[in-house]
């Protein structure tokens, strides 16, 4: 048996091993390349930020501006047509009537505002004319304007004047010229009387009221107080 | 950023770098290219830098290695979707860029010049994957190194390649040349390493 021990060998790959035990890598490497990517999100982010600031940006240009050019600059009604026009305007008689039954809603509104017809009644009375008998412009404004109560009054009470048609009212306080209609609508108008009850009023050629006793109507469920 | 806040994300970090520890190398790349978080680029460096670094060392200086690998991460920072799964191995590609960056470098600055070899057939050479085995002796480690640096500069990084782990279609791959080429050129690197290394008589 011999006594020699087989001599120790090292492996090539053990060699190279060793040698690159003994080498590092300097960690400048890894905190430059790490400091890379930090930098690059930040420029990703603040670039990302950027972005969705210009979109919020820029929707809220396409949004909102629009919008607030239209309140300034377009009209929210459409333009009509000529036909449209024709037909508003055949609309606008009938509504006088209507107004003559709102006029005093209107009023009553507004009690404070003790109003004197006479003055404007004559103009009034002719801008009525003016609307029934038909230049299309003043009835479109009439149609599509929506006029103070006061006028519409005014306008109401002219055109039942040229009408003829006499008032049936009934007297709530003759002193005030203070009457109520069979819609149970007050109604005041510029004349004094010591009549009571039921009264016909008629409107004059001199735009001045004349009343006169009268029975009560008989399609009318107002009574007396 | 309350203290709270501070804490779960510092959590989520540690917990999402112990998870991304267990990724292959290609899962890291893709989940930093889907992410860009630089735990998973940190991971890849543990791994693969210090081979990296050793590699361009044994071709270059320290400075030189040291840029080189530098430039190597952050070019895969740069344009990491250039890499591509089918082609090779992450690693592959990785010193293949290395390699590639150290060549420039070595032309631009005229330090390399190509050393012709005596790839003639020769039945005396050892295999090119032949295991060599050293016997022990005084100062073995430095000669090794010496030898390894005194290698013929193709032969070097071939058999540098081979020590690394790199197969010889793998090493082809990252020098460019054909696998026989390679075969030829760690041969030849043996038999000198031998020469050098084995006890004279």
């Amino acid at each position: 048996m011999s006594k020699h021990n087989p001599p120790k060998t090292v492996s090539l790959s053990k060699l190279y091993e060793n040698r690159k035990a003994s080498t590092d890598a300097p960690t400048s490497i890894e905190k430059k390349v790490l400091a890379q990517i930090k930098t690059g999100d930040e420029k990703t982010n603040r670039r990302y930020r950027f972005l969705a600031e210009a979109i919020v940006g820029i929707i809220i240009f396409i949004i909102v501006l629009p919008h607030g050019l239209q309140v300034n600059n377009e009209p929210a009604v459409e333009p009509m047509s000529m036909t449209e026009l024709l037909a508003t305007v055949q609309e606008a008689k009938p509504k006088v009537s209507e107004q003559l039954v709102t006029a005093p809603a209107a009023k009553e509104a507004q009690p404070a505002a003790e109003r004197s017809f006479s003055a404007t009644m004559q103009a009034d009375t002719e801008m009525a004319e003016n609307e029934l008998t038909i230049t299309t412009e003043p009835a479109l404004v009439a149609a599509d304007e929506v006029a103070p109560p006061a006028v519409n009054t005014a306008k109401a009470l002219s055109a039942a004047a040229e009408t003829t048609e006499p008032l049936v009212l009934l007297v709530v306080d003759g002193s005030a010229g203070t009457f109520t209609d069979c819609n149970n609508q007050t109604i005041t108008l510029p004349v004094q009387t010591k009549l009571t009850g039921w009264v016909k009023a008629t409107l004059g050629d001199e735009q001045n009221w004349s009343l006169e006793a009268t029975e009560k109507p008989d399609n009318c469920q107002i009574e007396m107080e | 950023m309350t203290l709270l806040s501070s804490a779960q994300n510092w959590w989520r970090k540690k917990q999402s770098k112990a998870s991304a520890e267990q990724l292959s190398d290609e899962q890291l790349l893709l989940s930093f290219i889907a992410e860009t978080n630089a735990s998973f680029i940190e991971i890849l460096m543990q791994r693969h830098n210090k081979a990296l670094f050793h590699f361009l060392l044994s071709l270059s200086d320290a400075q030189t290695a040291e840029d080189i690998a530098q430039q190597t991460w952050l070019k895969l920072l740069e344009n990491p979707e250039r890499y591509n799964k089918q082609q090779a191995a992450f690693r592959t590609w990785l010193f293949t860029v290395g390699r590639n960056q150290l060549f420039d470098v070595l032309r631009q600055s005229a330090r390399w010049q190509w050393q012709p070899i005596e790839e003639t057939a020769n039945d005396d050479l050892p295999a090119y994957n032949d295991e060599l085995h050293f016997t022990e002796q005084e100062n073995l480690q430095q000669r090794f190194n010496q030898a390894l640096e005194a290698l013929p500069f193709a032969q070097r990084e071939a058999i540098t390649l081979q020590l690394e782990g790199f197969s010889l279609e793998e090493i082809a791959a990252i020098i460019g040349e054909k696998p026989e080429t390679i075969k030829s050129r760690l041969r030849f690197a043996r038999k000198n390493l031998k020469q050098q290394l084995e006890p004279t008589a």
